[in-house]
């Protein structure tokens, strides 16, 4: 007997062995055992499946929902449905959409568990992963504002240095003194977004200070000093 | 006269001269003493000088732009239907000039340069779009309809009432912002302080959405029944009634104010 042929059915063997009927003859039972008595590696695979099944046994027991047996019903007898009539032989899609695997429970819990693995690591990757992507999408949003507000600014900032010498004294001290007090809130603010670089709402502040520092620049050209 | 004063000395002569210079030294001093008292409570000093222009305007909306270095800006709005607007400019002190043009589209512009104070007043139509700027000194908008932005850059105070106007922005730096009035369904009405106060009361029926803010200020919105979709010690974003308005209030350094009208 082939390892291909035993692996496909220590399952149903397994089965067998515990409790009896398995949907294998007993001569189909005797050559599997034969075989795995020479045979590691499919001992192996016997010995994982028998520890699955010891693991399964430990497991609570579960109802199925009544939706699941109506649902199991309904499939099997449309299986019954299409099987009765006799049918062209199937294509290559019918046979791979038609394919029905066989699972005895252990593998069946096995599977579960693999897929309950799987789904909580691709949860938990998930999250991490739209957090982080939130905040690059936060951060390079800021930049790109940052730096096209900074842009405008150094312009009118430019504009304004060359014009500032001939100002009246007093208005370019008192200019000098807002402009500062709008760079340190806004030094303030990073330093806090530097701390919790997710806040959005810290993120506004920033911007928001910016646009004053802009409509300040604005406000002094429009009068003309 | 002189003859008569230099008269031969008379009883009587004499008795009338003194009379009369009794009363010409007296009428004298009590010029000069109400000259005194005139020049200093007369609400324009001395030496103010002042400029009075109309402007005729196609009838509908115009724009009006006016620009003031250290003064008042003041805006009378007169009916919608006035053609006109009319400027009232007091200079106060220092060197200023006023320069004045209006666009082929009716547009007016009033702008102060020069070092100096000037208090304006214009009257406008309701329904002109108003944008005024001065660098200290208050502005004051009252029953207005059409959109406005009033700014003032350094240190003053802006009032808004009883507008009926969609679109209104006020900002300064140092300065307070008072705003009392109804709310227009659909209107945006932003009010912003660096490190002033804004002080803000609505009718108890107003209708808006809020955004207020403040870094460093405190927050008293207690006035109002309203739905919090965010409240925070410094921001909060809420909802009153339908909530058929915008409201944006901030401050980075001030206090903000909501009161329902009384």
């Amino acid at each position: 007997m082939e390892c291909k042929t035993v692996r496909a059915s220590l399952s149903d063997y397994l089965d067998g062995q515990d409790s009896g009927p398995s949907g294998l003859s007993n001569s189909e039972m005797h050559k599997i055992q034969d075989h795995l008595e020479g045979c590691h590696s499919c001992q192996n695979l016997q010995l994982e499946l028998m520890e699955i099944r010891t693991a399964a046994r430990d497991l609570p027991l579960r109802t199925p929902p009544r939706a699941l047996w109506t649902r199991i019903v309904n499939e099997i007898e449309m299986e019954q449905a299409i099987a009765a009539p006799p049918a062209a032989p199937p294509g290559w899609w019918e046979k791979l959409t038609g394919l029905r695997f066989t699972l005895s429970l252990p593998q069946m819990a096995g599977a579960a568990a693999l897929a309950i693995i799987l789904m909580t690591v691709g949860v938990l990757n998930f999250r991490g992963n739209s957090s982080d992507m939130d905040f690059t999408r936060l951060q390079s949003a800021l930049l790109r504002e940052e730096s096209t507000r900074k842009a405008e600014i150094d312009r009118k900032m430019e504009m304004i240095n060359e014009r500032k010498a001939s100002w009246d004294p007093a208005f370019r001290a008192d200019f000098e003194r807002q402009l500062n007090r709008i760079e340190e809130s806004i030094r303030q603010c990073r330093k806090s977004l530097e701390a919790s670089p997710n806040d959005l709402n810290q993120v506004q502040k920033m911007l928001d200070l910016y646009e004053e520092k802009s409509k300040l620049l604005e406000d002094v050209e429009r009068l003309k000093w | 006269m002189v003859e008569w004063m230099k008269a031969g000395p008379s009883p009587r002569g004499s008795a009338a001269g003194g009379r009369f210079r009794f009363a010409f030294i007296g009428s004298v001093v009590w010029t000069i003493f109400f000259t005194i008292l005139y020049s200093i409570f007369s609400p324009f000093q001395a030496g103010a000088e002042s400029t009075n222009q109309v402007f005729p305007i196609p009838s509908g909306t115009v724009d009006v732009e006016v620009i003031n270095q250290i003064g008042t800006i003041r805006v009378i709005s007169a009916n919608v239907h006035t053609e006109k607007v009319v400027l009232n400019a007091q200079q106060i002190s220092g060197e200023t000039r006023i320069n004045t043009s209006q666009s082929p589209t009716g547009k007016v512009t009033i702008e102060v340069g020069g070092r100096g104070m000037v208090n304006i007043e214009v009257v406008v139509p309701a329904l002109a779009r108003l944008d005024l700027l001065t660098y200290r000194g208050n502005i004051e908008v009252r029953n207005h309809v059409g959109q406005i932005r009033a700014r003032v850059a350094s240190d003053g105070d802006i009032f808004f009432s009883d507008l009926r106007s969609t679109a209104v922005e006020g900002h300064c730096h140092y300065g307070n912002v008072y705003f009392s009035g109804p709310l227009l369904a659909q209107g945006d009405y932003r009010l912003k302080s660096f490190t002033g106060r804004l002080d803000v009361s609505f009718p108890a029926s107003a209708d808006f959405k809020l955004s207020a803010a403040t870094h460093h200020g405190g927050l008293d919105l207690h006035d109002f029944p309203l739905r919090y979709d965010l409240e925070m010690r410094d921001i909060v974003e809420a909802v009153s009634g339908l909530g058929r308005s915008n409201v944006l209030l901030w401050t980075q350094e001030g206090s903000i104010r909501l009161h329902r009208q009384m």
